[in-house]
Order: structure tokens, then sequence, then C-alpha cells
């Protein structure tokens, strides 16, 4: 559906993407996640065709986005940080995406209205950050896209209002087969939503996999030893901590395979536990030299 | 692939003029008060000649001109702001338009607010014209053409400008930049070859430099829209068309991340700060040196662009970068710096021969010469495509005295309203020749031509030795001007050759009054030479060959206080102080009508008994000058040459004048003695 192909971007010197591949299937939502300044945003504007790349490029459907007006239409962007005319207010932002998105579909309008309930003449400078969150998601999921891009989506937005939003999400996705891809830093909230993941670290993409098969390829293992542990070099170990006579690695590889290599060392008790997302985030993004123990002073 | 996308969109196209409604309403109230000051300043008695429409329609030009500069930039500026706001710029750049389709929507949207107050302009201008029944549709039609022009040039520049910066600051300060930027950098750098380059002359250099900037050359329209230049404007549409296009490659390939950055094209990076950095060299530089006085100190001089060179280097570096740490850059500044005292060095020196040069003697047709610049009468030399300054040419004549003073329209308000006269500028070659013939000053004779021929020759073969001496002079006397034992001179000499080329010289010379040297010995008894040429003698006695009974008055005015001045001095000197505050005295006194044709014999006769030295030198000694007017009465009453008025100056030289005056009692031997 939306396929990323060697994407590279610098800015003045610093290179903000470096060889970037992503491919995002059809009626999937995926997340791409990574640390401040890794390059989210500036991949984003690259596939909704603001930045022009140096290099690489960013097909819908085979086809490029850059400057392609019928892909553009398909495409719905929430930015983080998002730009109304400063003097419109939200019907009047109505009335120009109207215009503008052939798709723009007037009855769901009135249908999502309710849903936010929000004054439609009072100007949109005067809204707070998550009123100006609900306006663009009313706007954006009225003109019918193919593909919902965000950029940390539900930043500024109240639990009750994420509620509402990722509904109405889901409901795109699976009645019309919506394609979505969202950069957030919440990492509960997409691991509750998203069916593809990928990491993205000093503009790289480090890791990009379906979130069950990423959760079913790094495990904690939690084993107990009499004495000292035996070694586990033949484990693929990300993370070691000891606590007593009970070690708790963190290993990538085959769940069945890894458990059978651990069960080959006989502890005492042996328990395999599944990683939450933050978790994998940050042991994969340990090794890149993103370590929480850095950020002790 | 891709399908082909509508060259603009409606949609933003109703947007920008639904944001922006206020900028086009405040310009059409203005241009509505514009066109109601037109038809305020139709008289009530109105007398309507054939040409009143056409010159009704360019009246207030100027303010019309300025409207238009200063619209363009408003809506240039509000139609592309989003590119100078990231937040804006990814969300216009995210919506279903290709950037061919943004650009000319945005583009046409402004220019629609430029273009529809011009158009109702023209519409009140059609109105006052059928309203007063004296419409000329062609001369309208080809005002709008030209202000139409105008408009779309202005505001191409202003968008062209507008993609070349991120930031709304720089955006307008780069368009009035840009508006004056040939004119601007004529005078930085005609200033910095004034300072360095020695016998540099700018008489003659302003002439493309007004017509490569809009503004300025529309702004004369009022006078000059009855010989209208089509060539200019169609150069300006060609610019205009060029800007637009410039305008949307740029919009192309822009960067939209550099939304915010004073140059968003960071190609142009260099340009910006070489240009921001030469600028300031000259302009900065130049104010210091003026307030220093360190005209002739080229060593100090240089350390002064030099170092606002620097200033402006880093000011650009920063603006640039956003930050005050900017030093690390200083490789640049260093070639900068190592380029401007080498490019000063050459000029100062003059290894490029530019005081050398001299056309071929064989293809002079005319020449003018003054050993005080160049003065407004050598515009005479090329007074087929310039404008002529009539107010000294007293013996004109009568063919163009009837051509050129016959008023435009007969008819006045009141007596006190002046006549409009025609232009004079674009003489025929006849014309032209003629007035050279009668202008002192002015040299068509092949043996007055080889006679400033020759004092050009030998200043450029002894150009370096004149060169160091005048320099040397400035440098040790602060004021040339009031030293009694110096005089300085501006020697200007201006060619037209054969075929109507112009070529023009200036040599600033600063000698004793009496030199000793060989040198200065040379060029004084080169420059009495051209004075007491039989041309220029002839011609000033030509000049007070009037009718006697034609001459209204003739005054004589004493420059006494020149002499009263000099006693002072003198009886201060002996007394030891030199305080004492000097009177100023002038008195007038009229010739009596039956003495005045035997004044002007007299100063005729003493043009032709000077000796060559005498004529020189008697420009510096003048003790008097003569105001006459002289009255034409074969030429009818509106006729604006009927009267003329001409003043000359007398000096001790002038035997026979004060020997008449003297023999007629107008003044007494104490003066005489005095003067001399």
């Amino acid at each position: 559906m939306i396929e990323v192909q060697g994407l590279c971007k610098t800015f003045d010197g610093f290179r903000a993407l470096n060889e970037v591949n992503i491919d995002v299937p059809k009626g999937s939502i995926y997340g791409i996640v990574g640390p401040n300044g890794s390059g989210k945003t500036t991949l984003i504007k690259h596939m909704v065709g603001i930045l022009i790349p140096d290099r690489g490029t960013v097909k819908f459907e085979e086809k490029e986005v850059f400057d392609n007006p019928e892909v553009k239409k398909r495409i719905a962007y929430i930015p983080d940080d998002i730009y109304f005319f400063p003097q419109d207010n939200l019907k009047d932002m109505f009335n120009f995406y109207r215009r503008v998105y052939p798709e723009f579909n007037i009855e769901r309008w009135e249908k999502i209205k309710p849903v936010f309930a929000l004054d439609e003449k009072r100007p949109l400078r005067r809204f707070s950050r998550g009123m100006k969150k609900h306006a663009a998601f009313m706007l954006s999921l009225s003109m019918m896209p193919d593909v919902l891009i965000l950029d940390e989506p539900m930043d500024g937005l109240d639990p009750v209002a994420r509620r509402k939003v990722w509904n109405l999400i889901f409901q795109d996705v699976a009645e019309r087969q919506a394609t979505v891809f969202v950069s957030s830093h919440n990492l509960r909230e997409l691991e509750d939503v998203c069916d593809h993941v990928g990491i993205l670290h000093k503009g790289q993409v480090v890791l990009q996999r379906g979130l069950d098969e990423l959760q079913n390829n790094i495990f904690k293992l939690q084993m107990g030893f009499h004495g000292d542990p035996p070694d586990f070099g033949f484990l693929n170990v990300l993370a070691a901590h000891r606590i007593g006579s009970v070690v708790q690695l963190v290993v990538r590889g085959e769940r069945e395979q890894v458990l059978q290599q651990a069960s080959a060392l006989e502890p005492l008790m042996l328990d395999i536990l599944p990683l939450s997302l933050e978790e994998i985030f940050i042991y994969e993004l340990g090794g890149l030299d993103y370590e929480i123990s850095t950020a002790i002073i | 692939m891709k399908s082909a996308q509508p060259l603009f969109s409606k949609a933003l196209i109703y947007k920008n003029l639904l944001r922006f409604w206020p900028i086009l309403a405040l310009y059409i109230i203005s241009v509505l008060l514009f066109g109601y000051g037109i038809l305020t300043s139709i008289p009530e008695n109105a007398v309507f000649e054939p040409d009143f429409f056409s010159n009704l329609i360019y009246r207030g030009t100027e303010m019309l001109v300025l409207l238009i500069a200063f619209f363009s930039i408003v809506a240039a500026a509000a139609v592309f702001s989003y590119t100078h706001n990231a937040k804006a710029t990814a969300m216009i750049n995210a919506l279903p338009f290709d950037r061919k389709t943004v650009f000319m929507s945005n583009y046409l949207a402004g220019f629609l607010m430029v273009m529809v107050p011009l158009l109702v302009l023209f519409l009140c201008l059609l109105g006052i014209g059928l309203g007063y029944g004296v419409l000329q549709i062609l001369p309208l039609l080809a005002w709008l053409l030209v202000f139409t022009i105008l408009t779309l040039l202005l505001y191409s520049l202003a968008v062209f400008i507008g993609l070349i910066t991120g930031n709304i600051i720089a955006h307008l300060a780069f368009y009035g930049i840009a508006n004056f930027l040939l004119i601007g950098l004529e005078v930085l750098v005609e200033g910095y070859l004034g300072l360095f380059l020695y016998g540099f002359s700018r008489f003659y250099s302003d002439y493309l430099f007004i017509k490569a900037t809009p503004i300025a050359y529309a702004l004369s329209l009022s006078s000059s829209h009855n010989s209208l230049q089509w060539e200019v404007w169609a150069a300006y549409l060609l610019a205009a068309l060029l800007l637009t296009w410039l305008a949307f490659y740029l919009y192309r390939k822009r960067k939209m991340e550099n939304a915010g950055d004073v140059i968003a094209i960071h190609q142009l990076n260099p340009v910006f700060k070489y240009g921001v950095t030469i600028c300031s060299s000259l302009a900065f530089g130049s104010i210091l040196i003026e307030i220093f006085s360190l005209d002739y100190n080229f060593a100090a001089a240089t350390g002064f662009f030099i170092l606002m060179g620097m200033v402006g280097y880093f000011a650009a570096e920063m603006l640039m970068q956003k930050t005050f740490r900017v030093w690390h850059t200083y490789k640049g500044l260093v070639v900068y710096a190592v380029l401007l005292v080498l490019i000063s060095v050459s000029v100062y020196n003059d290894w490029y021969g530019y005081a050398c040069r001299m056309p071929d003697a064989d293809k002079v047709e005319a020449v003018a010469f003054s050993h005080s610049g160049m003065d407004i009468h050598a515009r005479l030399l090329e007074a087929d495509r310039r404008r002529v300054y009539t107010h000294q040419i007293i013996n004109m004549p009568d063919s163009m005295a009837l051509a050129y003073g016959t008023p435009l329209n007969l008819e006045r308000k009141s007596a006190s309203e002046s006549y409009q006269y025609p232009v004079m500028e674009n003489l025929s070659s006849q014309d032209m020749k003629s007035l050279w013939a009668i202008n002192p000053g002015i040299y068509v004779r092949d043996d007055s031509i080889d006679t400033v021929y020759s004092l050009h020759g030998f200043m450029v073969d002894n150009i370096e030795e004149i060169r160091d001496s005048y320099r040397q002079y400035r440098r040790e006397h602060a004021s040339v001007w009031n030293d009694l034992e110096l005089r300085s001179y501006t020697l200007s000499i201006m060619y037209r050759l054969d075929n109507g080329k112009i070529q023009y010289y200036n040599f600033p010379v600063i000698l004793p009054l009496y030199p000793e040297d060989q040198l200065g010995q040379q060029v004084m008894s080169q420059l009495a030479a051209i004075a007491g040429c039989q041309e220029e003698r002839s011609k000033r006695a030509a000049v007070l060959d009037v009718e006697a009974e034609n001459i209204r008055y003739l005054d004589i005015n004493f420059h006494l206080h020149r002499y009263k001045e000099k006693l002072e001095i003198m009886i201060a000197t002996e007394e030891g102080a030199f305080t004492q505050p000097m009177t100023i005295e002038q008195e007038t006194m009229e010739i009596k009508p039956e003495d005045q044709a035997a004044f002007l014999q007299a100063a005729q006769a003493d043009y032709q008994d000077m000796s060559d030295y005498q004529m020189f030198d008697a420009q510096y000694q003048s003790c008097a000058s003569v105001d006459m007017q002289v009255e034409y009465p074969h030429l009818p009453s509106y006729n604006r040459f009927r009267a003329r008025n001409y003043s000359f100056n007398l000096s001790p030289y002038n035997q026979n004048v004060f020997d008449f005056l003297q023999e007629r009692s107008y003044i007494d031997a104490e003066i005489i003695e005095l003067i001399k």
C-alpha cells in the first residue's frame, strides 16, 4: 500500500533520514516509534508530499506521492502542530476542505460533529491544543481518506477523547480498509492499536515487524540456579539482571528454541514472560547507545 | 502516471480572496480617492484641448506608482505568507494539489488583488472621459497597458523575492532593496571609485540605471507620457514574465523545510552573504571615511572598508545561521578582505589605465571643456537624446524659440496660471548643432578641438605625476578651498564622436596660483590656450550682440566684499589678531539705457583684447556680475523665450569696461584702484 524505499534527507549537513525502507500493508495500523529527533516527523512529511526527498521514493499503490494530487486527495494528514488559517472558524475550514477534497462526505461530517461538540463559529485560534486536534480529526475523517497519516495524534487529548478518536479510526479501518500510519511516543497506546511497528533511530529503521511477530521474537527469561549461573553465551541475550539466585534475561529468538536451550541448563525454575512494546523499544535501542542508564545523573 | 492537473484551483483562489479581502478593499478605496482627486482637479471652466484627456489621466502618476509598488508587495506577501511559516507550509503542501497548481492559484489570487483596483481606476477614467466628452480611447488604453505592465512587473518581483526568502520581514526588506538595487549599487560603486580611482567620472552614468529601476522610471511618466518609450515597457513586460517563471521554478524546487530562513534557497546563501558584505563595506565604510575625513588616506580608507565589510559579513552569517556564534566562518571574510585590498590597490594605482584613455582625435565631432567641473551646458552635446536646459541660452535661434517657447495650450484659467510648454529634448541634429555654435565652452572648430585634445594628451602623458601631486596636496591641505596660495581645478572634457557616442573624462588638479614647476606651468599654459581660443572669444562676444533697444535692464553688482575681506585680513595680521569680523558689501548700479549699447561693446572688446591667460584667470577674479534681461519683441507675448535673462562676470581684466564705467562716472578711481 505505502512503500518507502531508500529515503534520504539531509538538513544543512544533518542527515535526518538515511536509507529508510518501510512497507505499510493496506488496512493495517502501522506505528512508528523512535526517540526524539529520530526522523519520524521528517518521514511523515515525505509520506504526505510536503518535503522533497534528497534520494529515494515514497509510493502509494505504486504511485509517487510527491506532487501527485490523485494520490494526495486519498491521504488525510494530521500533524503534531496543527495549522488552521488564523481568522477561520471550524465552519470556514469545513467549507475550504469540502471544496478541496472531492470525497469529502458532508453526511459523515454531520455525524461526527456531535461526537466532539465543538463550537463551529468560534475562531479556531481560540481553541486549545486538544480542541484543535478534535477539529482536525473531524475534518480528516470526513474526507473519507484511504490513508490516515498521524503525527503524535493523541498528544493533548484526554483519555475519553482518545478513545473516541481511536474508535472512529478503527471503524474506518474495519469498514473501509483504511490504512493508518501513526507516530507516537505512547508505546502502551500503540501496543493496543497497532498491528505493525517500526522503530526509527538516527534516521534509520532499525526494526520493522508485525506486533505479534515482534512480541514472539523477544522475551524475558526468568531462571533460578544453585550458586553461580552458567554461561548464557549460546543465547542472543540483549540484557541480563541477577537478583540473588534468580537471573532475568532479555533474549531474542524463536520462542520454542529459546525455551529448549534454556531448559537444557536445568534451572531450578524457568519462566518465559512476554515483553511490552515499551520494553522492546528500550531493549532494542539499548544496543544502539540509547540506554536509560545514561540519563541517570 | 500522474494525470494532467488544472493550472489553478478555484478553491485556493477563493480562499485567498476571502482571507485577504481587506487588502483589495483598501486598494480599491485608494484608487477611488485617486480618481476623485483627478476629477476635482478639472477646473469648472476648463477648455478641453486635444491633449487634455491624455494629460489628465497621467495626473498624480507619482502617487499611483507608489500605490502599485506598495500594494504589490502587500498582496504578494499575503498570498505567499504561508511559505514563511513551517506549519502553514506543511498544511498547504499536504493539500491534494501539485506545486504548479498551488503556485498559480496563489499567484493569480494576488494578481487579482492588484489588477482589479487598476481596472476600477480605468473605468473611473473612462467615465470621466465620457462625462466631459473628452475621451481619447487610445491614450487611455496605452495608460492601462503601461500600468498593467508596471503592476505585473512589481507584483512578480515581490513574488519572486518572497520565494527566495522564508521570512516575512526579509521579504519586505528585500523587495525594497531589489527595487532600488541597481541605483543603490551604482551609488556605492561610484562612491568607491570616486575615492580611489583618479579621474573617475560619473557625470553620465545614470541613464541605464534609471530605466533599470522601473519605479524610478515610472515616476517620470507624468512628464514623459507624450513620448512613451514602448521598447522600455516591452522590456519590463519580458522581465515580469521572466520573474514569474523564475518564481514558479523556485516554488517547484523549494525545500519547504526552509520556511522561516532569511534565505530559503540555500544555494543563494553566498550571494546574500557577500552581497551584504560588499554593501555594508562600501556604504558604511564610506560614511566612516567621510566622518573621519580620511578620503586621501588609502590605508585607513581601505581599513574602514574591510572593517565595515566584516560587520556585514558576520551579520549575514548570523541571520542565515540564526545564531551569534559565527566567528568560525571567518575564512570567507579573509578571502573578501584580500580581494578588496587587491582591487583597491589596483584601482588606486590605476593598473587598468582608466585615466589614460583617449578617443581617436579624428573621430571627435565636438568637445565640451570646463576647468570647474562639467556643468549642465555639456549636456548640449547629446541634446538629440536628452533634455536641454535653456536658462542661459540668450542668443537662441528664432526657429527654436518658436518651436519650444510656444505653450502647448494657450488657454489659462487665470492670468496667474502658468502655461505648459513643450519639453526641450531629443532635438534634431540641426537644432543641436545650432546650440553648439552659440554656447561658450563647447567647441566644434578643429583648432579649438585640437587645443583641448592637446591638454588631454598632456594630462595622459604625465598622469602619474599629476595624480600623485593631486593626492599629496589633498593629504597635506585639509581644505584647499581656504588656501589662498592654491587653486583647485576639475578639468572636465566631454567628447562627442562622429558616431554620436559621448566620452567623458575628468581630472581633478590642484596647482599653486603661480606654479613654479614645469608641469604646473605647462598645465596653466594649456588651460589659458583653451580659454583664449578664438572660438571661445567669439562666442562670448556673440552672446552680448543684442539690440540696445531690446534691453529691459542691465545691472552691475560689485563684489566689493571680496576686496574688503582681503583688506581686513591684512589689518588683522598687522595687529596680530585674526578674529576680526568681516563685513560684506555689495553695490548695485544700473546702466542707463543710453549707455547700454556702449557698455556691451566694451565688454565685447575686452573678450578680444584680453590675453589667453587673462581669459582663463578672469573666471577666478570675478569682481562684479552683470545681470541683463533682453526682450525679443518679434516673438508673441506668451512665448517663454520672449524675455531672456543672462548674466556674466567682470574681472579686473575687463579694461575696456572699467574705462567706460569710469569715463561715464559710474565708478570712481578709488573703486578701480581697489579692484586692481
